[in-house]
């Protein structure tokens, strides 16, 4: 917490010194000189295997107690930050193709975020910044570039060359902070997404038996039930529609019977004097009017 | 025979007479919804009710037929002749309940069907409960209508044919006759 704190002064000191658009000549250093390409037992040297320290010195440029203190430095930077620093230093007028390398994926794709510098002593204009894959989408090129330019910066203060190495790696670790911004920011959402989906995996495994079956068969019963109120509808329907219908008869000639002008169809008679003379008993019905007659 | 008896004189009736007093105020309107529904499910024909004391003078038989057919019901549409009208007559004197139906029924309905109608109410009726008794008597008719209407749309001959008069159906002699020709055909030895 200290060393943010203590970083965002320098920061906000150093912005507040104003901003000055970097002229390379202007730095302090050695005029231009003709680059050459980095030998092959050099690169081989440089790039066969991942750097064991943080500083990478294999040309010893530095001398053994200033490599020792630019190792201890981003020692201490690696316990207190969420980003490793690693340097790799070159001469001033060496040249090394960092695209073509690829050592960014090749040797720091691990769990902890790096940011890789290819410093040239003496010019530490022409420094390189590559990020690790787990940073690559977080901290953006202007990002980057940012921070190059204001460790740059810083290191034009100093003319001795080791000064200048020093300042600007002390000005790299500074910047860095704010990629730990940028990375806590993504990881607060991946681990919001995280919560999420675990809070729902919790949520899963406490469903009733009922809320997996009706997940489960939902639109099954939704067509069910469709079918059923099709047809209750039709059942009601067609009840409506036979207590509305309407029948009719055939009119068919009938001879009239004893005189009756309407009526001839003479039908049953039934007693309910007493219980013990069921309907069944009386089924059998002799038509006695004849006889009365 | 029957105009003797009881009169040739036609009588104004309501096609809900209750002289007997059988049917309460509030049992009347169940009865007359139950006559109403007869009349709507069969535009055709309607319903009368007649209960009285007859006596023993009168047979129960007789009189719903002299009643169908000497009867004026005022309140049916002169649209619904007496044949097309069927009658239920009771006696609570006599404890004795009878059904009449028209001509225009004639070939739907039996004695049959109308003893089936009557015996629904049996067991009301000897409790003494008319309105119900009649009400089970109507829903039974109805079901047996509908049934014979629906007999007579599909094959109406059917029932032309309980009715119809001998004579219509040719000589009897003369269908001996063809009957006869036709078994000595079928007996022929083929050539």
């Amino acid at each position: 917490m200290k060393r943010a704190w203590l970083s965002i002064g320098i920061l906000l000191f150093a912005s507040s010194a104003g901003a000055q658009e970097l002229d390379p000549l202007d730095v302090g250093l050695v005029e231009p000189v003709a680059l050459k390409p980095l030998s092959e037992d050099l690169h081989s040297r440089y790039f066969s295997e991942k750097p064991r320290k943080f500083m990478s010195d294999p040309q010893r440029l530095l001398n053994s107690r200033d490599l020792r203190a630019r190792n201890d430095f981003l020692n201490y930077h690696s316990s207190d930050s969420e980003i490793d620093l690693w340097f790799y230093l070159f001469k001033g007028d060496q040249e090394v193709s960092v695209k073509s390398l690829g050592i960014a994926e090749k040797f720091f794709d691990e769990e902890k975020p790096s940011a890789i510098v290819f410093y040239y002593m003496g010019q530490p204009e022409r420094s390189e910044l590559m990020v690790s894959p787990s940073l690559e989408e977080v901290v953006p090129l202007l990002e980057r570039a940012r921070a190059i330019e204001s460790a740059v910066q810083q290191s034009k203060d100093d003319a001795l060359v080791v000064k200048q190495l020093e300042k600007f790696m002390l000005q790299m670790s500074i910047r860095t902070y704010w990629m730990e911004q940028s990375l806590q920011a993504e990881n607060d959402g991946i681990l919001t997404q995280e919560e999420t989906a675990e809070a729902e995996a919790v949520k899963e495994a406490q469903k009733s038996a009922l809320q997996i079956w009706w997940e489960a068969y939902q639109p099954q019963f939704w067509y069910a039930l469709g079918a059923v109120v099709l047809i209750l509808l039709s059942v009601v329907l067609r009840a409506v529609l036979v207590a509305r219908a309407a029948f009719r008869f055939p009119e068919i000639e009938v001879e009239p019977r004893l005189g009756g002008g309407d009526a001839a169809g003479v039908g049953a008679v039934i007693s309910f004097a007493s219980a013990s003379v069921s309907p069944a008993a009386q089924r059998h019905q002799a038509p006695d009017y004849l006889k009365r007659l | 025979m029957v105009d003797e008896r009881y009169g040739s004189d036609g009588l104004k009736l309501g096609s809900l007479t209750d002289r007997a007093g059988v049917l309460r105020r509030g049992e009347r309107q169940i009865v007359r919804d139950a006559m109403d529904r007869i009349s709507r499910k069969f535009p055709q024909l309607f319903v009368a009710i007649y209960t009285d004391s007859l006596g023993e003078l009168a047979n129960l038989r007789q009189y719903g037929f002299w009643l169908l057919n000497r009867s004026a019901f005022m309140d049916v549409p002169a649209e619904k002749p007496n044949e097309a009208g069927i009658l239920l007559t009771i006696d609570p004197e006599t404890k004795a309940a009878g059904m009449t139906f028209g001509y225009l029924l004639e070939p739907y309905l039996s004695e049959s069907d109308t003893f089936e109608c009557l015996s629904r109410a049996h067991g009301h009726w000897l409790d003494g409960r008319y309105p119900d008794g009649i009400v089970r008597v109507l829903e039974h008719l109805e079901t047996i209508l509908i049934k014979r209407s629906r007999q007579a749309r599909r094959d109406p001959e059917s029932f032309q044919r309980k009715v119809m008069p001998g004579t219509l159906l040719g000589d009897p002699v003369q269908r001996l006759r063809e009957g006869h020709q036709t078994s000595k055909k079928n007996q022929e030895v083929p050539k």
